[in-house]
């Protein structure tokens, strides 16, 4: 294991005065804070009240693009999600110790941006009041879900995805909840205790504990591979030219990975000045965040271009005007702007001047963002407003309902990881010890 | 196109096989059958508006198709629900909405339809239609509403039926003379309303019926027929002079 | 009866926490707990502690999921079995995924009861015999000893450097 993720001089008490610094009673920006992401979600749930009331053709949707800025939320967020998962299981199973230290913080994003995700279906649907349709529940009159369906295919992986990543946040979060109730007085001891489950430290939970979260690491890793994949197939099993690819489904994954990287430090880095964490969560942690980016960049560059490769090389008519059609057509700027943030300005990396400079890796991180929400927009609305036949093209823009309900998205977002990172660790003190502690060894 | 591709379907078929034909050469392009739909279908009237923004709710349109380089040459294609044996549009709903009957059709279940629109997406015809509203039928248009076909509210996908309502009410009475539906006895309103016969309905099954013998004419062909969606509506190739 | 005394020794060093322990394993007092700030490797060759058999329940919790989302999706279809743009009713490569999806779900929640089990977790009444240091830098060791013996076991401790703390 390597000592690079924090620094070692750091002692087991100092890491837990960190942490447990970060948990004292909040100040008054923080709650104005906390009011403001509150008044966004409730704007974004105003704007989805008239939609049930008035009827989908509140936002922007028409005949050809029956799919809007609800899916590529819901994409965009399932993406975020993805690196959580990433950063906790895959990176903990490789025994990357640089993850340790925003391992927490960026599962609780996994959780937070799939509980986002999860309520975009609901919006996008035309009778939100029958969604119970779709649970394979016996009815008196026989009715099953299809499980030929994609869409069957998200309810299932989405959901598992969900108590699965919080399952995880949570079973890793005991001994920590632990340490907050020794640490604690009052109202907050009780509910800690309660929360902790009675968490001691001793050999026999530890004993279980790590073989248990060694099985989550294990499973969440195909899961999470899975569960992208599976959004991919909500395009990749259609027939529509710019959705038919079996590329998908590693694509997308990327892309996720990549979007997610990029969120995570989007988050660390406000995170990190605020609660003084610099000693944790060290520059070269970020560094390492760049430097995977990189890597996820040119995978989905290499998909680009191999979509584009496949288009010229099936000499199908629809392909190639679909694809000539996105670089060139109504959506070209959107395109482009998918290209030049995915792609291009991720190579800045390459550059350790800029990779180790907090204000470039803020500034691209959100670029990345930008990107990937313009990719979804670009696969999702790119290709149906310009399919098969000529007379059925047209064009969509999302209108200020669709606009209020993705503010509120960002808010709720926003809103649950700023209530988290108040009342919860959001740095797991026992994986920062143990990094640290291997540090000491192999110094010494 | 073999008419054996054409009338070889991978289900089982029970007895009837329900197919229209297009006669391009016949159509003159006057969106009659689009007005007789919305009239027996009771199609929502999105008004203008709603129109500009591509929420026509017409079941049945007809494409017009420009050469530019001979302005005064249109070609129509009436494009409606294709009914395909492999209809991208079924496996696609996660209730079962849209799904195939015995009898070839494609049906959509209006009461289990919960609004997707994965079909509308994955239809590469492009002919499904959503409610974006509820569309008002103020007095008295509510008076001409047909009473034998649903009226959708906002939230659900519709689409061609084939006007079912009079399948049905033909093999009511074949079943009470006792016989198998005649070939031409059933009439969709948009071959009904039809003034130069173009479209032409039957029973493909039925190796004596006029939809059966033009499925073998050297003009027809099926639309997108590379996607091996099998469509139930064939079309016959406008006879072109420079061709 | 004679009363039982618990003992608990704390320790910074780990290093010393698993001698320690190794050597009370030993000595005629009764070693009740470890307690580690973290999961400490060291301490674990110390106690000779076999591996966490929770493996099992989450391979069953697999075994079931895989076998429930496979019967889900074939029982669901054949009970309408209506042919969807003209693929089989039965399909198998479609319901893989749901059996997968399934796999992963109940392997997950038999990891969680697995280990709840294994640790009989969640329960409240061990934080009697608890050093509250122990969550945070120290590692303790808990000893419980006869009446008369209770002088010897701290003097033990106490030798091995360690911080002596007696519960009533």
């Amino acid at each position: 294991m390597t000592n690079d993720g924090a620094s070692p001089k750091l002692t087991y008490a100092q890491i837990d005065q960190t942490v447990l610094d970060t948990l004292r009673p909040a100040t008054r920006p923080y709650w104005i804070t906390i009011a403001l992401l509150f008044l966004g979600v409730l704007l974004g749930a105003a704007c989805w009240l008239y939609q049930i009331f008035s009827g989908i053709g509140v936002g922007g949707q028409n005949n050809p693009v029956a799919w809007g800025t609800y899916l590529i939320n819901f994409v965009f967020w399932v993406g975020i999600a993805h690196s959580g998962t990433l950063i906790s299981a895959i990176l903990h199973l490789f025994r990357a110790g640089w993850r340790n230290p925003i391992a927490r913080a960026a599962e609780t994003m996994t959780v937070f941006a799939v509980c986002t995700a999860g309520l975009f279906p609901f919006i996008h649907l035309g009778r939100v009041w029958v969604v119970f349709y779709m649970l394979p529940y016996p009815t008196q009159r026989g009715l099953w879900p299809n499980f030929l369906s994609p869409l069957m295919f998200d309810v299932i992986a989405i959901s598992t995805y969900l108590i699965v990543s919080s399952l995880f946040w949570y079973t890793g979060m005991l001994p920590d909840l632990a340490t907050v109730r020794d640490r604690s007085e009052g109202l907050r001891k009780k509910i800690f205790t309660i929360l902790s489950l009675g968490w001691t430290g001793e050999h026999e939970h530890w004993r279980h504990f790590s073989r248990t979260y060694l099985f989550f690491a294990a499973l969440a890793t195909p899961l999470v591979i899975s569960v992208h994949s599976v959004v991919s197939w909500d395009f990749a099993l259609g027939v529509v030219p710019g959705w038919h690819t079996t590329i998908f489904a590693p694509y997308f994954v990327a892309g996720a990975i990549h979007s997610g990287l990029a969120m995570v430090l989007t988050l660390m880095i406000p995170l990190r000045k605020i609660f003084h964490y610099e000693k944790i969560i060290t520059l070269s942690v970020l560094e390492n965040v760049a430097k995977t980016i990189i890597f996820t960049g040119l995978i989905v560059a290499f998909a680009y271009s191999t979509e584009y490769f496949m288009a010229w090389y099936s000499h199908n008519v629809v392909e190639l005007e679909t694809f000539r059609w996105r670089a060139v057509g109504d959506y070209s700027l959107q395109f482009w702007i998918m290209v030049t943030c995915n792609t291009v300005i991720p190579l800045l990396f390459f550059f350790k001047k800029i990779r180790t400079t907090i204000v470039w890796l803020f500034i691209i991180s959100l670029i990345v963002n930008i990107g990937m929400w313009f990719e979804r927009f670009v696969i999702i609305i790119g290709s149906v407003a310009h399919d098969f036949i000529p007379h059925a093209w047209g064009l969509y823009a999302p209108t200020a309902i669709e606009f209020g309900i993705m503010l509120g998205s960002f808010c709720l977002f926003f809103f649950l990881f700023v209530l988290f990172v108040k009342h919860l660790p959001s740095v797991s003190m026992t994986e920062i010890k143990e990094t640290a502690h291997a540090g000491e060894n192999h110094g010494g | 196109m073999t008419p054996n591709a054409i009338c070889t379907p991978p289900h089982d078929h029970d007895t009837y096989r329900w197919s229209m034909v297009v006669d391009l050469d016949k159509c003159i392009g006057c969106s009659a059958c689009t007005a007789a739909c919305y009239a027996e279908n009771n199609i929502g009237v999105a008004g203008l508006e709603q129109v500009l923004k591509g929420r026509e709710m017409s079941w049945l349109r007809v494409e017009r198709y420009l050469d530019s380089d001979y302005p005064e040459k249109t070609t129509f294609l009436p494009m409606l629900c294709q009914h395909c044996d492999n209809a991208p549009c079924e496996a696609v709903c996660p209730v079962y909405a849209p799904h195939h009957s015995k009898e070839g059709l494609n049906n959509q279940i209006y009461n289990r339809c919960i609004g997707t629109r994965f079909c509308s997406q994955n239809c590469p015809y492009k002919v499904r239609r959503f409610n974006w509203f509820t569309w008002e039928t103020p007095s008295p248009l509510n008076l001409q509403l047909n009473p034998d076909v649903t009226a959708r509210s906002k939230g659900v996908m519709e689409k061609c039926s084939f006007c079912i309502q009079r399948i049905k009410f033909a093999h009511g009475i074949a079943k009470d003379e006792n016989r198998p539906v005649r070939d031409g006895e059933i009439q969709p309103a948009c071959l009904q309303s039809c003034p130069t016969g173009a479209l032409i309905f039957g029973n493909l099954m039925d190796p004596g019926s006029r939809v059966r013998k033009l499925a073998a004419d050297p003009r027809a062909y099926q639309v997108l027929g590379y996607l091996n969606t099998k469509p139930a509506v064939i079309y016959l190739k406008k006879v072109l002079p420079e061709i | 009866m004679a009363a039982k005394h618990h003992v608990i020794g704390l320790f910074t060093d780990e290093n010393r926490a698993a001698e320690a322990a190794a050597r009370l394993r030993e000595s005629p007092w009764q070693l009740q707990k470890v307690f580690s700030p973290i999961p400490s490797h060291k301490l674990t060759d110390a106690l000779k502690l076999k591996k966490s058999p929770v493996g099992y329940f989450t391979l069953c919790g697999g075994i079931i999921g895989f076998i429930c989302g496979f019967a889900l999706a074939i029982f669901t279809s054949t009970r309408w079995g209506m042919i969807v743009s003209g693929k089989p009713v039965v399909a198998l490569i479609p319901f893989f995924i749901v059996g997968f999806e399934c796999t992963i779900l109940f392997a997950v929640i038999a990891n969680v009861i697995g280990m709840l089990t294994l640790t009989g977790l969640p329960r409240y009444d061990n934080l009697r015999y608890y050093d509250p240091r122990c969550s945070g830098s120290h590692f303790g060791l808990l000893a419980s000893c006869e009446a008369d013996g209770l002088e010897k076991l701290t003097g033990f401790f106490q030798q091995q450097g360690a911080e002596v703390k007696v519960f009533d």
